[in-house]
């Protein structure tokens, strides 16, 4: 049943993503070039940025359980690895929307999108290694490594990314989204990125909750077996 | 800019249905495992006392 | 060093196996040719248009084939409780994953340089002196997949689907090393100054270097939980 401390984080994040649409669809200014679509952005970058900490989250509680073995912090890493996903899906998902009106292509394999599609990825094998090993402590072992690797990997990506397109210009497309923002731009953007934030943080309370339960039925079946 | 506009209410919908798509599957889940775990303990319950 | 002598005595053992049963090298080497295959109906292999995608599909190719290579490195091992045995040797886990690293390179290597013969016709590569270069971009570039590919041979060794989490783990993290030997690789066929792409080498140095001591470290937690 859901708690009070549930409810609050619901009312909490309902709040504040009812007033970052506000600022998002009537408040902020409209961008001269773009024009309306321009307002893709707010809800498009911030999951981004969500995703690259709750890959964070995820690995540091994934080396925290390989140095403690308290799970707990395997619960967290799993937790926080599925959020990621999610978010980065819509990450994916919003930008064609974007890139359409305004470039003529859907997607181009620059630094940027190709490193956030190695990204969605490398959560997808994360969550699909999960399902693939059934004995709880070695599953949480072989995840925190893997998420170790991942991590590396993916600032590498991103660098060799970065390194490639510098070789072979491209036309500049996502060039200087963050730079040149009209204050009120950077005002909105920054509170939807905490909305998102606190959006996480309210979903994380239940996939928590839910790695939880499962490892505790796990644990019951086994002891349900031996009786 | 009406031809635009559509882009944007595409962009929000995505975003917003993949959000409740993923609460929706997150409440069954939820529910699936309560249901399990509240039969499973139960189970040990009744075999304790035996 | 005595770590580089028991990770030497763990390579002889995986090179002997091979030299006896020939398996993977051939099964792989076969696939490499049937990939080369399907590429000539996906692309029009004529001229220099080719040539310009030579780099990127000779490293498809190398890595398909790999991969089958890898994923036996541990699997073979469950036989008969030797990965356990190997385990409970008193060989430090990171002997055991430099030893069949070091195994997996030398059976990759073959397999790309009795490939190469067959890409050059299928594909009308012209070879000039400077194209010795290509040697330690081979190299360079295996390990690099290698290293990564090994560590997950022993991480999927024993997770269901092995042959699919493997490729699908290691595809991701060895993106970079692709490109860089992807771009080497094509330079040096196009017939271009390999100077403007040191940088390339340098950083596929770099990558091997970070992703082997980042094995090194982590296998004995992978073997032993």
């Amino acid at each position: 049943m859901k708690s009070q401390s549930d409810w609050i984080w619901a009312g909490v994040t309902a709040v504040m993503m009812v007033t970052a649409l506000y600022l998002t669809f009537v408040w902020v200014p409209m961008e001269r070039t773009m024009g309306v679509v321009q307002r893709i952005f707010y809800f498009h970058a911030p999951p981004f940025f969500v995703a690259a900490i709750a890959i964070v989250v995820s690995l540091v509680a994934g080396i925290r359980f390989l140095v403690t073995r308290d799970f707990r912090f395997d619960e967290l890493a799993v937790a926080s690895a599925e959020l990621g996903l999610v978010f980065e899906s819509m990450n994916l998902a919003t930008g064609p929307f974007w890139a359409r009106p305004v470039w003529g292509i859907w997607w181009t394999w620059d630094a940027r999108l190709t490193s956030a599609f190695v990204l969605w990825l490398m959560f997808v094998g994360y969550l699909i290694l999960r399902r693939a090993v059934d004995e709880p402590t070695q599953r949480a072992v072989l995840s925190a490594v893997l998420t170790v690797f991942q991590a590396v990997g993916a600032v590498i990506v991103y660098l060799a990314n970065r390194l490639w397109r510098t070789q072979h210009p491209q036309p500049v497309i996502a060039g200087g989204q963050g730079s040149g923002l009209h204050p009120d731009m950077w005002l909105t953007f920054v509170f939807c990125t905490a909305a998102f934030m606190v959006l996480y943080l309210c979903l994380l309370r239940h996939t928590r909750r839910l790695e939880r339960m499962r490892r505790e039925i796990e644990g019951l079946r086994r002891t349900v077996h031996s009786l | 800019m009406e031809e635009n506009l559509k882009w944007l209410w595409y962009a929000f919908s995505v975003a917003w249905v993949i959000h409740l798509l993923y609460v929706v599957t997150l409440g069954r889940r939820e529910a699936k495992l309560r249901e399990e775990l509240e039969a499973l303990r139960s189970m040990v319950e009744d075999r304790g006392k035996k | 060093m005595e770590l580089l002598r028991q990770a030497w005595a763990i390579a002889r053992k995986d090179l002997r196996i091979e030299r006896r049963s020939k398996e993977v090298v051939n099964a792989a080497f076969s696939f490499a040719l049937v990939v080369l295959l399907l590429f000539s109906f996906t692309f029009d292999p004529t001229g220099d248009q080719v040539r310009e995608m030579s780099g990127g599909l000779l490293w498809l190719v190398y890595s398909f084939a790999g991969v089958l290579v890898l994923t036996r490195s541990f699997a073979q091992e469950t036989q008969n409780d030797c990965l356990d045995a190997l385990v409970a040797a008193p060989v430090p886990g990171s002997a055991i994953f430099l030893g069949k690293a070091l195994a997996n390179t030398v059976f990759l290597l073959f397999l790309e340089l009795a490939t190469l013969p067959v890409f050059t016709i299928f594909y009308n590569v012209r070879w000039e002196a400077k194209m010795a270069w290509l040697l330690p971009v081979l190299v360079l570039g295996t390990w690099g997949f290698t290293v990564i590919g090994t560590v997950f041979s022993a991480l999927t060794v024993s997770v269901r689907l092995r042959e699919l989490m493997l490729p699908l783990l290691v595809f991701p993290i060895t993106v970079p090393a692709l490109m860089a030997s992807v771009q080497l690789t094509t330079t040096l066929f196009t017939g271009e100054p390999i100077a403007g792409d040191l940088v390339w080498l340098q950083f596929l140095a770099g990558f091997d270097l970070i992703f082997t001591l980042l094995g090194v470290t982590l296998v004995e937690t992978i073997l032993v939980g």
